[in-house]
C-alpha cells in the first residue's frame, strides 16, 4: 500500500470500467485517426518533413512566435484574452489526462506510480488552475457568440463544440468534487476547486450511494463527450488546433510576396503545357492545402477587407473556407476534380473585387494568405482568356500602349517637356546621375499626379540630388501581375530591366508605391537588384538634412498606402518627413491602414458594390477633424479627390501628396 | 462546321495623331491592331465552334499584315490562318478587299459560315461583308447582334434603327456582326506564344487569279485631315445680369439661339 498523497484511478467506478472505456474508445479513435489520415494524405508528411529540415531554426522561431506566443492572435486583445486561457487550459488538461493514462495503463504494469508524493500535489494544483482558465476561455468564447460579435459565423457546429468543451470543463470539477465528497482524502485541499465544491455538496441531502450514482453517470458523459469531440475534430474547423501551428511554420510572412511560376526569358517560345494558377483542387500545392485547413473561420480577414466593406461579393474568409470545403469534398470522393468557376465554388466577380491590399494577410492570426488564393485564381482566369470587358480593356491597354490607362505616349512627352524646362535631363543625356526618377504612368497621364512629378523634381533640384528620368517609360507590369497576367508582366519587366542595365541605373526613386514595390522586390527574380527608394523616404532624409522644410499650419492626417505600409513596412519615414506638422492619426493607421480601393487593377475596372472604399476612408479622415489629408500614392490621391468631390466635402478637407507639404 | 472569319488589320485610331501643321495623320507613329468588329466576329465564330464542333479559319488581307496580330487571333481559339500580305493593297477599297477575301475564302474552300465585322474601325465603310457574299453567290445578313443555332440553319437577330429583325437563314451564308454581339476574349501572353504552333498560310496575291479590274480601287481617297475646332475665346464680363444679357445677344447674333 502506498503512503502519502497519490492519485487513485477509476475510483468510485465499478471494476472493469477501464477495459470497457477502452473498448468504447476504439470506434471514436478510429474515426479520429481516419480523419487525420485523410488530411495529412493531402499534404504529404514527407513534404512537411522536408520543409522543416530545410530551415529548422526559422520554422521553430515562427512556431514559437505565432503558435505558442500567439503574437498575431493577441493583436486583437479581446481575442487573445479568450484564446490564450482556452488554448493553454486545454493543453494542460490534455497533458494531465495523458499522465493518468501513463500512470494507470503503463507504469502499473511495472508496479510503478508517477502521480504520487509532491509531484502529485503539484499536478493537482496545476490541473485545477488550468481547468479554471479553460472554463474562463470557453465561457468568453461562448459569450462572444451570444453577444453577436459580427465576424463570427453562426454555425451549429461551433455552438455544439463550445457547449461540449464547457461541459467537459465543468463536469471535470463536478467529478472531482463528488469524489472528494464520497471519499475525502487528506490532501484533497490541493484540488482547490473540487475541494471547495465538495464543501458545498456536504450541505446537500445526498447519501454516498446517490453521490456515487451521479458520479458514474457524469463520468461516462464526460468521457463520451470528450471522445466525441476528439473524433469530430479533424472534420471540423477545430482541426486548426493541429494545422494552424503547422501553417505558421510553413507560411511566408511577407504580405504580398508572389510566386513566379515561370521565367519568360527561359521559357521555350511555344510552350503549351504550362498551367498556371488554381482552377481545380489538383492545382493546389500541398502548402496551399495545409494553409486552407488551418483556417479557423475567425473572420478577422473579413473585418479588414476593404472590398467586403464596400459591399462587393468578396469575402477573403469565404474564399478560404469555400476552397477548403472543395478540397475536402474532392478528397472524400464527393466531387470530381471540377473547375472552381464552372461548379460555382468561386465566382469571377469576387476574385476581381480584390484590391490586393494585403490586409487579410496581415490580419490572419494563423498566417494564411487569402490574397494568394485570389491572385492564383486570377491567373487561372487569365489563362483561359478573359471575357470581362473592362478587365480586357485594361490589359489590352497595358499591352498595346504600355500603360493601363490607354493614353498615347504623346501625353507623357508633354510632361517630359515640362520637366526639361526645369532642367531635368534623361539618362540618355547624362551619366552622373545618382537616382533614376521613375515617374510612373499616373504622373504621365493624370494632371494632379503630374504636379507631384514636377514638385518632386523641383525639390530634388533644390536639395542638390543628382537624378535623371527615362526618355520613354513603359508600365512596370505591376497591374498586369496583380491582375494575374504574369506573361505580360514579365514581358514588360524584362524589357524595363534591359533598359535599366543599358543606362547603368543603380538607384531608383519613385513616388508610386506600386512601382516601388515591384521594382524593388519583384524585379530581382528576373535579373536586376536595384536600390529603390520611395519619395517618402527621400523626403524624410532631405528633411533630416535640413535641405527642405515642410509648410506647417493646418491640422493634418496621414493615409498610409497599402504597398508602402503593409507590404513594405515603411510607416515611420513619411511621419518623420512630416515632423513639425500638426498630425492627427486615423484609427486605422500604419500597417493597419485601410485601402483607398484602387489597388490590384481596381482603379481601371469596377465590380458591383454598395459603396466605395475611398468614401469610408475619407469619412474616417474627416472624423479626426483634420483639414488636410496627406497621401503618398498618386492612386490614393485620385481616389480621395474623387471621393471628396462626390461626397461634397471639398471645402472641408484638402487631399495632398506628401511632396506638396514641402517647398 | 467550317467557319471563315474575315479579319482586318487596321491603324489603332487612338494612336493616330495629326501633324499640327498639315493636320494629316502621322501614320508612322501609329500602332496597328485587329479591327474591333472583326474580333467580335472571331469571338462569335469560336463560341460556335466550342458549342457545335468544327473549325475556325482566319482570313486576312492587307498591304502589310503582321504575323503577331494574326497570332493573337489564333490564340483566341482559331485553328488556322490564310493571309495575303501585298504592298499592292496599299490603297485598296471595299471592292478590292471583297474580291481578294472572297477568292481567298474560296481557295480555302467549304465555308459553311463566313463571319466578319459590319465595318472596320479605320474606314467604317460597311462594304466588305455584303460584297464578299455577292462575289461568292451567297446570301448575307448585316448588323447581326445575335446568332442561335437551329435545327436547320441559324436564327439571327439584326439591330436596325427601327427595331430588331429576326431572320431564319440557311447555310452557307455571310453574316456581319456589330459590337454588341459579345465581348471578345483576351488571350494571355502565354496563349499568344503557344499559338505560334498553329499554321499561318501565306498566299500570294497572284495565285488568286484576280484581274486588273478586280484589283483597281473604285474609291480614291484624296486626303485625310483631322478636324480642327477653333474656339472664339470671347470673355464676357460684368455683373451676372449684364453678363447673361450680353451672352444671350452674342448667341443670337451667332444664330445659335432664336428668340
Ligand atoms: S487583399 Fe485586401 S481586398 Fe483582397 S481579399 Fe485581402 S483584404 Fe480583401
Ligand atoms: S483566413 Fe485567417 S483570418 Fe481569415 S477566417 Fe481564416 S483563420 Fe481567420
Amino acid at each position: 500500500m502506498l503512503s502519502g498523497p497519490f492519485r487513485e484511478n477509476f475510483v468510485l467506478m465499478p471494476e472493469g470500467t477501464d477495459l470497457l472505456m477502452y473498448t468504447v474508445l476504439v470506434p471514436f479513435a478510429a474515426v479520429f485517426i481516419y480523419g487525420v489520415y485523410l488530411r495529412f494524405r493531402g499534404y504529404g508528411v514527407s513534404n512537411l518533413l522536408r520543409d522543416f529540415v530545410a530551415a529548422p531554426r526559422s520554422r521553430i522561431t515562427s512556431l514559437l512566435r505565432y503558435a505558442w506566443l500567439q503574437r498575431k492572435v493577441t493583436l486583437d486583445r479581446a481575442s487573445g484574452l479568450m484564446h490564450i486561457p482556452l488554448m493553454y487550459g486545454a493543453l494542460v488538461l490534455f497533458i494531465g489526462t495523458a499522465l493518468v493514462f501513463i500512470d494507470h495503463d503503463i507504469l502499473s504494469f511495472f508496479n510503478e506510480k508517477l502521480l504520487r508524493g509532491p509531484f502529485y500535489l503539484i499536478y493537482e494544483v496545476t490541473l485545477d488552475l488550468f481547468g479554471l482558465l479553460f472554463i474562463i476561455g470557453v465561457s468568453l468564447a461562448i459569450l462572444r457568440r451570444v453577444r453577436g460579435l459580427k465576424r463570427l459565423r453562426e454555425k451549429n457546429e461551433y455552438y455544439a463544440y463550445l457547449g461540449g468543451l464547457l461541459f467537459i470543463g465543468v463536469s471535470g470539477y463536478l467529478l472531482e468534487a463528488l469524489r472528494l465528497h464520497v471519499r475525502p482524502v487528506e490532501w484533497g485541499g490541493y484540488s482547490f476547486v473540487g475541494w471547495t465544491v465538495a464543501g458545498y455538496l456536504d450541505y446537500l441531502p445526498m447519501g454516498p450511494e446517490l453521490a456515487t450514482g451521479i458520479y458514474q453517470v457524469t463520468w461516462w458523459a464526460h468521457a463520451l463527450i470528450t471522445f466525441g469531440l476528439v473524433a469530430y475534430l479533424p472534420y471540423s474547423n477545430m482541426l486548426h488546433v493541429f494545422i494552424s501551428p503547422l501553417n505558421t511554420m510553413i507560411s511566408q510572412i511577407r504580405v504580398s510576396s508572389m510566386t513566379t511560376p515561370f521565367n519568360l526569358a527561359e521559357l521555350p517560345p511555344d510552350a503549351t503545357e504550362l498551367r498556371m494558377g488554381i482552377r481545380t483542387v489538383s492545382d493546389l500545392s500541398w502548402r496551399q492545402r495545409l494553409s486552407l485547413d488551418a483556417c479557423t473561420d475567425c473572420g478577422r480577414c473579413d473585418v479588414q477587407c476593404p472590398a467586403l466593406a464596400a459591399g462587393t461579393n468578396l469575402s477573403p474568409r469565404m474564399v478560404v473556407q469555400k476552397l477548403k470545403s472543395a478540397v475536402w469534398n474532392y478528397d472524400v470522393g464527393r466531387t470530381e476534380n471540377v473547375d472552381f468557376f464552372e461548379s460555382g465554388v468561386l465566382t469571377e466577380e469576387e476574385i476581381w473585387a480584390c484590391t490586393t491590399c494585403g490586409a487579410c494577410v496581415e490580419a490572419c492570426p494563423v498566417l494564411i494568405r487569402p490574397l494568394e488564393f485570389i491572385i492564383e485564381s486570377r491567373r487561372s482566369i487569365v489563362m483561359g482568356g478573359i471575357t470581362d470587358q473592362k478587365i480586357t480593356a485594361t490589359l489590352t491597354n497595358i499591352s498595346r500602349y504600355q500603360n493601363p490607362h490607354g493614353y498615347p505616349q504623346s501625353q507623357r512627352e508633354a510632361l517630359v517637356r515640362e520637366l526639361r524646362e526645369l532642367g531635368v535631363r534623361t539618362v540618355e543625356e547624362v551619366d552622373d546621375f545618382e537616382y533614376l526618377y521613375w515617374l510612373g504612368c499616373m504622373s504621365s497621364f493624370d494632371p494632379k499626379a503630374k504636379e507631384i512629378a514636377l514638385r518632386m523634381a523641383r525639390l530634388m533640384i533644390k536639395a542638390g540630388v543628382k537624378f535623371a528620368i527615362m526618355p520613354v517609360e513603359s508600365c512596370t507590369g505591376d497591374p498586369a501581375r496583380r491582375m494575374g497576367e504574369e506573361g505580360r508582366y514579365q514581358e514588360l519587366a524584362l524589357s524595363n530591366i534591359e533598359t535599366f542595365k543599358r543606362y547603368g541605373v543603380r538607384k531608383v526613386v519613385t513616388h508610386c508605391p506600386h512601382c516601388f514595390n515591384v521594382i524593388k522586390n519583384e524585379y530581382a527574380e528576373l535579373g536586376i537588384e536595384l536600390e529603390v527608394v520611395h519619395h517618402s523616404e527621400l523626403l524624410a532624409e532631405l528633411r533630416s538634412q535640413g535641405k527642405i522644410k515642410p509648410i506647417e499650419g493646418k491640422l493634418t492626417t496621414f493615409h498610409d498606402s497599402c504597398y508602402m505600409s503593409r507590404v513594405n513596412g515603411v510607416t515611420e519615414e513619411p511621419r518623420r518627413a512630416l515632423e513639425g506638422v500638426r498630425l492627427v492619426e486615423m484609427r486605422r493607421n500604419r500597417t493597419n491602414s485601410f485601402c483607398c480601393g484602387a489597388g490590384g487593377g481596381n482603379y481601371w475596372y469596377e465590380v458591383r458594390r454598395r459603396r466605395r472604399e475611398s468614401h469610408e476612408r475619407l469619412e474616417e479622415g474627416l472624423s479626426t477633424g483634420a483639414e488636410v489629408m496627406i497621401v503618398e500614392c498618386p492612386f490614393c490621391l485620385a481616389m480621395f479627390e474623387d471621393a471628396a468631390r462626390s461626397m461634397g466635402v471639398e471645402g472641408k478637407i484638402e487631399i495632398k501628396d506628401l511632396s506638396e507639404v514641402f517647398e | 462546321m467550317e467557319i471563315h472569319v474575315l479579319v482586318k488589320q487596321t491603324y489603332d485610331p487612338n494612336t493616330l495623331e495629326p501633324n499640327p501643321k498639315t493636320l494629316e495623320p502621322i501614320y508612322e507613329r501609329a500602332q496597328t491592331k485587329l479591327s474591333d468588329f472583326d474580333l467580335n466576329a472571331l469571338e462569335e465564330g469560336i463560341r460556335m465552334k466550342e458549342n457545335f464542333k468544327g473549325r475556325v479559319v482566319v482570313i486576312s488581307a492587307g498591304p502589310d499584315v503582321k504575323p503577331l496580330l494574326i497570332r493573337e487571333a489564333l490564340a483566341m481559339g482559331a485553328d488556322e490562318a490564310y493571309v495575303v500580305s501585298d504592298k499592292r493593297l496599299e490603297h485598296a477599297d471595299g471592292w478590292v478587299y471583297a474580291n481578294v477575301l472572297a477568292s481567298l475564302s474560296r481557295t480555302v474552300g467549304n465555308a459553311d459560315l463566313i463571319l466578319c465585322g459590319e465595318c472596320s474601325v479605320d474606314e467604317g465603310g460597311y462594304q466588305v461583308g455584303p460584297r464578299v457574299a455577292e462575289k461568292l453567290g451567297l446570301p448575307s445578313v448585316t448588323h447581326v447582334i445575335r446568332i442561335h443555332a437551329e435545327q436547320e440553319g441559324l436564327r439571327v437577330e439584326r439591330d436596325l434603327e427601327e427595331g430588331r429583325e429576326v431572320l431564319d437563314v440557311k447555310l452557307p451564308i455571310v453574316l456581319t456582326v456589330g459590337l454588341e454581339i459579345n465581348t471578345p476574349r483576351l488571350p494571355s501572353l502565354l496563349m499568344i506564344r503557344a499559338a505560334s504552333k498553329k499554321p499561318i498560310n501565306s498566299v500570294p496575291l497572284e495565285s488568286l487569279g484576280l484581274d486588273e479590274n478586280e484589283l483597281r480601287p473604285r474609291v480614291v481617297c484624296a486626303s485625310v485631315r483631322a478636324l480642327k475646332v477653333e474656339r472664339k475665346r470671347v470673355v464676357i464680363s460684368g455683373s451676372l445680369d449684364e453678363a447673361a444679357e450680353k451672352l444671350l445677344s452674342e448667341l443670337v447674333r451667332e444664330g445659335l439661339v432664336r428668340i
